[in-house]
């Protein structure tokens, strides 16, 4: 699946053959690439720092949704709520019970995932659109309960304090980003993982051909549950992670909205691969900085008619356009461009192979 | 009792609308099988633009009527054009996720036109309450329900019995089929579109008259998506009948429920009952069973 050794080398054996990082570049690459990340707090501005902890975080629930949507085909616009449930576990379980957050974020994702099964249930025997708002209104409950309920204290919110390791406290600026980036990893390795293990082929011929799957013996109604437990999954530990670093959860950071900003980020980035997460959900991210940056300016220069207002609709808008362009132009994502970048550099000096 | 039989028919007023709403969604999901997200804000604008042209420029209520559906209509041909027509036959999630866009886009330009505050419509749009006997109604629940009544025989009329009606289902049926026998696939596609929207306008007026208008409209507008499964994808009549019956559980829950449990539940209600319909008929109450083969 676009994973394209370089000139010259040859799988021999089935070690190098299921191998993550294959040449010595690549190892180079990534750890140049860790190390980097890995450091940037200790010398970048703190507004890098925290949006980067915003795109680590936000990233974990866009993965989920890469193996709902882009492996085994399902679309959810209910992954925001999701990531609700994960967020209010670790604020209970954390306030309530005490524990600590390397139990709380495992918890935090089976009791996402079971209630993902539990709404992915009733959406067995139907497809597309029928999926799609099923996913909706499970959105739309998710966030009614988040509110009403007496044990996630309503519309004020929940406050968690922060995680603690070795009796040290993880508190803002760079314990917090290395926190979120390392479960980051942790994540991606596993979504990497399944996504060329046995289940992310699974998912694969479910996507293709749902009917042509199960006549290989592909057991659709377990893998698609198994989706939409994995999918709810990663967003209950990206909510964790999310509870942890803001020390408030409100109802509000749940809502559709959001869930709409995850499938952008997904279809921007590209969804077939992990890695189209990491850059939509990067180009989102920034773009959304510099448009709240810049709206109010364009309001001087630009003053509305009949009371409208820019800086609230600017946003809305260019998001509009982008997700619109992508998937007129380029519907396989930032992810395939960066894949013709990279073939470009390597068959250079010749145009195409 | 009374009370009882004012629920009835409050609801039934209710879902009228909603129905007409769900029933642009079905329109274009028949002939172009694209699930439109945008239903609800279509809505919003064709309000809004009835705002403008009546209280803002004050002109006379019907040519106000008629300029606000030709301009919603004109608009979602636009939406039509620049957005869906470069996406016929990509695959689903393409197509839902563009009505999406549109969604918010469209969302987002009424922010911009129009800002975020809440306006109500002046008097012959205002509702009047009206009582025969012990019924309390409002004067624009009456109109409105005539409305949809006139709206619903409309668009039967113009798919039983009109040449576009019936170029639309064949287009629905089969677009290649329909192409070779000298429809115009595309002109179909953006007569439906506009279609739809001057619908989405009609129910975007007569809410906005019951509630007020504010940008939440189009949310409210959301209720389109629970009452077209509920029915049906395909189905018209399905449409109109979970219109009336999410319309009287709104109505009900509101009345009955809400005390309960503390609010706002009407605005899940519609959603949990499609989740519950949907567990039991996959297909919605009156859709078609699709038999697929390799």
């Amino acid at each position: 699946m676009g994973y394209n050794l370089p000139c010259g080398v040859y799988n021999t054996n089935y070690r190098q053959d299921i191998r993550l990082i294959r040449t010595k570049t690549r190892i180079t690459w990534t750890i140049l690439g860790l190390a980097f990340f890995g450091a940037l707090p200790f010398f970048a501005s703190p507004v890098i720092v925290q949006t980067l902890e915003h795109i680590w975080c936000t990233t974990i629930a866009v993965l989920g949704l890469y193996l709902l949507t882009g492996l085994a085909g399902q679309i959810s616009l209910g992954q925001a709520g999701f990531m609700g449930v994960g967020a209010y576990t670790t604020a209970i379980f954390a306030d309530l019970v005490g524990m600590p957050f390397w139990l709380c974020i495992p918890v935090s994702g089976l009791t996402s995932g079971l209630i993902g099964v539990t709404f992915g249930l009733s959406s067995f025997r139907i497809k597309g659109f029928y999926i799609a708002i099923a996913t909706l209104a499970s959105q739309i409950i998710l966030t009614w309960l988040f509110s009403h309920l007496d044990i996630t204290k309503g519309a004020w919110g929940y406050a968690v304090e922060y995680p603690s390791l070795f009796g040290r406290e993880i508190s803002r600026g760079w314990p917090m980003y290395l926190f979120t980036f390392t479960i980051l990893l942790i994540m991606t390795y596993i979504a990497k993982n399944i996504s060329r293990a046995k289940t992310g082929r699974a998912f694969i011929a479910v996507r293709d051909n749902d009917l042509a799957a199960k006549v290989q013996g592909i057991n659709i109604f377990t893998y698609k549950l198994l989706a939409f437990f994995l999918c709810s999954f990663f967003s209950g530990v990206a909510g964790s992670v999310f509870a942890y670093r803001q020390g408030m959860v409100t109802p509000e950071q749940f809502m559709l909205m959001e869930s709409i900003w995850f499938l952008g980020m997904l279809i921007i980035g590209g969804m077939h691969t992990p890695l189209g997460a990491f850059l939509g959900t990067a180009f989102i991210v920034i773009a959304d900085r510099v448009i709240k940056i810049s709206a109010p300016l364009l309001q001087e220069v630009f003053p509305t008619a009949m009371g409208g207002s820019l800086s609230a609709s600017l946003s809305l808008i260019v998001f509009a356009v982008i997700i619109v362009v992508f998937l007129i132009y380029e519907p396989r994502g930032l992810a395939h461009r960066w894949e013709i970048i990279k073939s470009i550099y390597r068959l250079r000096p010749f145009p195409y192979a | 009792m009374s009370d009882l039989i004012n629920y009835l028919i409050q609801g039934i007023s209710l879902g009228l609308i909603y129905a007409i709403s769900a029933l642009g969604v079905v329109l274009i999901y028949k002939s172009t099988h694209i699930f439109n997200f945008a239903q609800g804000h279509l809505a919003l604008i064709g309000a809004y633009i009835m705002y403008s042209l009546f209280v803002t420029l004050q002109w006379p209520l019907w040519i106000c009527v008629v300029l606000t559906l030709l301009a919603n209509a004109l608009f979602g041909w636009i939406l039509y054009r620049i957005a869906l027509r470069p996406l016929i036959g990509q695959p689903l999630i393409s197509s839902i996720m563009v009505t999406i866009a549109l969604m918010i886009g469209v969302a987002g330009f009424g922010y911009m036109m129009w800002g975020s505050s809440t306006r109500s419509y002046p008097a012959p749009l205002l509702s009047v309450p009206v009582s025969f006997g012990d019924l309390a109604l409002g004067s624009i629940q009456i109109y409105s329900s005539l409305m949809a009544i006139f709206v619903f025989a409309g668009v039967i009329f113009l798919f039983k019995r009109t040449k576009l009606g019936q170029a639309m289902r064949a287009t629905a049926e089969d677009h290649d089929v329909a192409r070779s026998l000298g429809v115009s696939v595309r002109s179909i596609f953006a007569a439906t579109w506009a279609i739809a929207s001057m619908l989405g306008a009609v129910s975007g007026i007569c809410l906005a008259s019951i509630c007020s208008l504010t940008p939440d409209l189009g949310v409210l507008g959301l209720v389109a998506f629970p009452i077209v499964l509920l029915g049906g994808l395909e189905s018209i009549g399905g449409a109109i009948v979970a219109g009336l019956i999410v319309g009287i559980v709104d109505i009900f829950t509101a009345a009955y429920i809400d005390p309960l449990v503390g609010g706002e539940f009407r605005d899940v209600a519609p959603y949990v009952l499609l989740l519950i319909v949907l567990f039991f008929r996959p297909h919605g109450l009156f859709g078609e069973e699709i038999i697929e083969r390799i």
